[in-house]
C-alpha cells in the first residue's frame, strides 16, 4: 500500500445484518484519528496528511483504524462500509466507491464513473468511448471546457492534486445522542456491556471535537415489552443518569463510572436498544496551565465518585456546617461536590462539643434516679441550656422544632467522656468525646 | 497477655540484640514528614519523635476509647494547615475518615482548627469495602490523612494498606480493638491505649508502645485527657465551685463570729 494521504469511507450497498453505523457516527469516529474530517454526500473523507507521522506511518495508522473499527462496530474493517485511499480527496472517494475488490493501481486507470459531481456527463463520455480519468485528461483542455464547462476541468485538476479542494470540515452536532439496536433482543448484561465502550468512545470523540467536558450523561435502555404490552404499542424504557462531579472527557473515567453504576441497574426484560445522551457539559477551559490534566496522583473527586458509584450512591459524605444552635442541625452531610462546600462560622458552644455525634440521640435508662450508660454517669460540666423557640409567642411551632435541652459533660468509668442531655425529664446520650 | 517486652526480659542479659537508633540510620527518619503528637511524653517514646507519615500508625484501643482521636488531632490539624498553604487543587489537604464507630461531629473538629470542608466520611454498608476505600484514598495526592477503623481487616488487607501508605505522603492511623493485638501486623508502629485504672479525679489515658522501630519502650505512659476548651471549662467550673465553697466557709465563719458576739452580749 502506498502512503495514505486521504482516506474515504462510503456506505456499501449490500444489506448488513446489524444496522450500519450512520455517516455522522463514522465521521465522529474518524475524529479519533485526524482532526480534518469532511462529509461529502454521505462519504466521510479523512485528511491524514498532517497526522500520519504521529501514528507512526500510514501502515500503523491503517492497522490501528482496522483494530479500533472491529472493536467499535463489531465488524471486520471496514464492513459494512467501504474504504478507499489516495493522494487527493477525490482519488480516495473514487477508490472507496469502487471498493477494495477492484484492483486499480494508477490514477489514470480510475474509471470516469467514479469521478465525483459529473453524473450528468457519464452517458456522453460512455458514448464517446471515454473510460478512465486518463482518457479525459488527455483531451485538449480548451475543448473539454467548451463542451462540458470549466467545472469538469476543476474537478479533474482537484482529483489529480493540481488544484486544492475547498471543503468545509465536518462539524460535530451540538447535541450528542446515539442508539444501538439489536435485531434479536439482548438477553444478558454481557451483550449490553459489549456495546457500551464503543458508544462511550464515540461520545468522547464528540466531546473532543466540540471542545467539551461532560458532566452528566444518560443511558437509556429500551426493554422488549411482554407480548401483551407490545401489542398495545408500549415499550418499557428506563433512563439512568451518571454524573461526574469533575467534568471530564476521559474515556476511562466514564467507562469506570458506567460499569460501577451498571451493577445497580435492574434487569427488566431483554434489551432491544441502548441509547446514550450527553445531558450537561462544560467548555474545555482555555487557560489551562499544565501540559497534562491536573496534579500527579489520582484525583480525589474522581476517586470519591467511583466509591459512591460502587456502593450504590451511599457511603461517601462531605459535611457542611450550619449556624444552628441545635447540635444535630449544626452539620449537614451530603454527597461530594466538585469542590469543598462553604462552611458557616462556628457557634461558641460548639467548641465544647464532642468529636462524635450519635444520630439519633440514644435514650438512657435510669437507675437509682441517675442516668446509666455502661455504669452510672457522673455529671462533670453543665448544665448548658440549648434551645430553639420562636421570638413571637403567637407563632405556632411544630413540636419537633421547639427544643429545650440541658447539656452535660458526663464521666463514665467504662465509657469515658460523654455528652448527655436532659429534655422533658428524659436523659439522652448525644455525643462521645473519647 | 505476653508481649515482646516480657520475652526480652526473660532472656539472659546480652543474648538479645536490638538495633539501636543512630542519627544516620535510615529508618529513623521518615522521608514523608513527622508531626508532633501534642504530648511531650508520647513524642519522646516514638522512634521518629512524632507521628510519621508514609506508614500505618496502628492504635489498639480498649472498648471504652473506641473512637479516640485526641491523640492524633494536633498532628492532623498541623498537617492539614501545612498542606493548605499554597494549595491549588480544590480538594487539597483532605482528611478521610473511614468507618468510624459514630458519625464525626464537624463543629468539634472545626473547633480544633481543622478545615472541615475538606473532611470526607466514608461509611460503606459492607465492612469489606473499608480496606479497599483506604487503599483508594491513600493513592490520591490530595489526601493528607486517613483515619480508619478496620476491626475486621485481615493481614493481607493490612499489608496492602501499608504498601500504599509507604508510597503516600499521608498520615495513616489505623484504629483496631485491643483483641487484635495477638494478630501480626505490618504496621511499623503499634500503640495500646486504655483508660487509666486509677480512680483519680482527672482521668488519664494509658499508652503503651507495643511495637516500634529501634529499641523497645515497655513503660506505660500516663497522658492527660486533652480536650482543649473543655479542660479549661472544667477547670473554670471547679475553680468557681471552690470559690463558692470558700465564700460559704467565710460566711459561716462570720456568722459563727457574730453568733459568738451575740452570745457574749447576751451573757453580758
Amino acid at each position: 500500500m502506498n502512503a495514505v494521504r486521504w482516506m474515504a469511507l462510503t456506505p456499501s450497498d449490500k444489506q448488513p445484518e446489524a444496522p450500519p453505523p450512520t455517516a455522522a457516527s463514522v465521521a465522529n469516529w474518524s475524529l479519533c484519528f485526524s482532526p480534518d474530517v469532511y462529509l461529502i454526500d454521505n462519504v466521510v473523507a479523512i485528511d491524514a496528511r498532517a497526522v500520519t507521522m504521529y501514528w507512526g506511518g500510514s501502515q500503523a495508522l491503517w492497522r490501528h483504524m482496522r483494530d479500533v473499527w472491529a472493536e467499535q462496530w463489531g465488524a471486520a474493517w471496514p464492513e459494512p462500509w467501504r474504504v478507499g485511499w489516495g493522494a487527493t480527496a477525490w482519488q480516495a472517494w473514487a477508490r472507496a466507491h469502487l471498493g477494495l475488490s477492484v484492483k486499480v493501481h494508477t490514477t489514470d486507470e480510475l474509471p470516469l464513473a467514479a469521478l465525483p459531481q459529473t453524473q450528468r456527463y457519464q452517458s456522453v463520455w460512455q458514448a464517446l468511448g471515454l473510460r478512465t480519468w486518463g482518457d479525459l485528461r488527455r483531451l485538449p483542455r480548451g475543448s473539454v471546457a467548451r463542451r462540458w464547462g470549466a467545472g469538469v476541468l476543476r474537478i479533474l485538476d482537484q482529483a489529480y492534486g493540481d488544484q486544492p479542494v475547498e471543503l468545509s470540515p465536518w462539524q460535530a452536532p451540538a447535541e450528542f445522542a446515539i442508539q444501538r439496536q439489536w435485531q434479536q433482543p439482548a438477553t444478558r448484561w454481557a451483550e449490553v456491556d459489549a456495546v457500551m465502550p464503543a458508544m462511550l468512545q464515540e461520545m468522547v470523540a464528540w466531546m473532543m471535537a466540540r471542545q467539551l467536558k461532560g458532566q452528566v450523561i444518560e443511558w437509556r435502555l429500551v426493554f422488549d415489552a411482554p407480548q401483551i404490552q407490545r401489542a398495545q404499542g408500549r415499550q418499557l424504557e428506563q433512563c439512568f443518569e451518571i454524573c461526574s462531579t469533575d467534568p471530564t472527557s476521559d474515556f476511562d473515567i466514564w467507562w469506570r463510572l458506567t460499569t460501577l453504576h451498571r451493577a445497580h441497574w435492574p434487569w427488566v426484560e431483554p434489551v432491544v436498544e441502548v441509547g446514550l445522551k450527553v445531558k450537561a457539559s462544560v467548555a474545555l477551559e482555555s487557560g489551562h496551565k499544565g501540559l497534562w490534566d491536573g496534579p500527579p496522583g489520582r484525583s480525589l473527586s474522581v476517586c470519591l465518585q467511583e466509591m459512591s458509584a460502587r456502593w450504590g450512591g451511599v457511603g461517601v459524605s462531605c459535611v457542611q456546617t450550619v449556624a444552628d444552635p441545635i447540635p444535630e442541625r449544626m452539620q449537614k452531610w451530603s454527597d461530594p461536590a466538585a469542590a469543598p462546600l462553604a462552611q458557616a462560622p462556628l457557634l461558641p458552644h460548639a467548641r465544647m462539643a464532642p468529636a462524635w455525634l450519635l444520630s439519633p440521640p440514644m435514650p438512657l435508662w435510669m437507675k437509682d434516679e441517675r442516668p446509666w450508660y455502661q455504669g452510672p454517669l457522673r455529671m462533670v460540666l453543665g448544665p448548658q441550656r440549648v434551645g430553639a423557640w420562636p421570638w413571637q409567642s403567637e407563632v405556632q411551632v411544630e413540636p419537633a422544632q421547639a427544643v429545650r435541652r440541658d447539656y452535660f459533660v458526663a464521666w463514665s468509668e467504662r465509657a469515658g467522656w460523654l455528652w448527655v442531655y436532659r429534655e422533658a425529664e428524659q436523659w439522652y446520650l448525644h455525643g462521645i468525646y473519647a | 497477655m505476653k508481649n515482646i517486652h516480657h520475652i526480652i526480659e526473660q532472656c539472659p542479659p546480652g543474648s538479645v540484640w536490638t538495633a539501636a537508633p543512630t542519627p544516620d540510620s535510615e529508618f529513623h527518619h521518615s522521608t514523608q514528614g513527622v508531626w508532633p503528637t501534642g504530648y511531650a511524653d508520647l513524642d519522646e517514646a516514638l522512634p521518629e519523635k512524632g507521628w510519621a507519615a508514609g506508614q500505618i500508625n496502628e492504635i489498639l484501643h480498649a472498648p471504652a476509647v473506641g473512637a479516640d482521636v485526641q491523640l492524633v488531632a494536633p498532628a492532623l490539624v498541623q498537617r492539614q494547615q501545612q498542606a493548605l498553604r499554597g494549595a491549588e487543587s480544590p480538594w487539597a489537604a483532605t482528611v478521610v475518615v473511614v468507618n468510624p464507630v459514630h458519625p464525626p461531629f464537624a463543629p468539634a473538629w472545626s473547633a480544633w482548627g481543622m478545615d472541615v470542608s475538606r473532611l470526607v466520611w466514608l461509611h460503606p454498608e459492607r465492612p469489606q469495602a473499608c480496606a479497599w476505600a483506604v487503599e483508594q484514598a491513600l493513592q490520591c495526592a490530595d489526601v493528607v490523612a486517613v483515619l480508619a477503623w478496620l476491626p475486621q481487616a485481615n493481614a493481607l488487607a493490612l499489608r496492602r494498606i501499608q504498601y500504599f501508605a509507604a508510597q503516600s505522603e499521608a498520615l495513616m492511623w489505623l484504629f483496631r480493638p485491643q483483641s487484635c493485638q495477638v494478630q501480626a501486623s505490618p504496621a511499623p508502629l503499634r500503640l495500646a491505649v486504655d483508660l487509666s485504672a486509677s480512680q483519680s479525679a482527672s482521668p488519664a489515658l494509658q499508652v503503651q508502645v507495643l511495637k516500634r522501630r529501634g529499641q523497645p519502650r515497655p513503660e506505660i505512659l500516663q497522658l492527660p485527657w486533652w480536650h482543649g476548651d473543655l479542660s479549661h471549662a472544667m477547670w473554670a467550673q471547679q475553680k468557681q465551685v471552690a470559690e463558692r465553697r470558700d465564700e460559704a466557709l467565710e460566711y459561716a465563719d462570720e456568722c459563727r463570729a457574730l453568733d459568738g458576739a451575740d452570745a457574749f452580749r447576751q451573757a453580758a
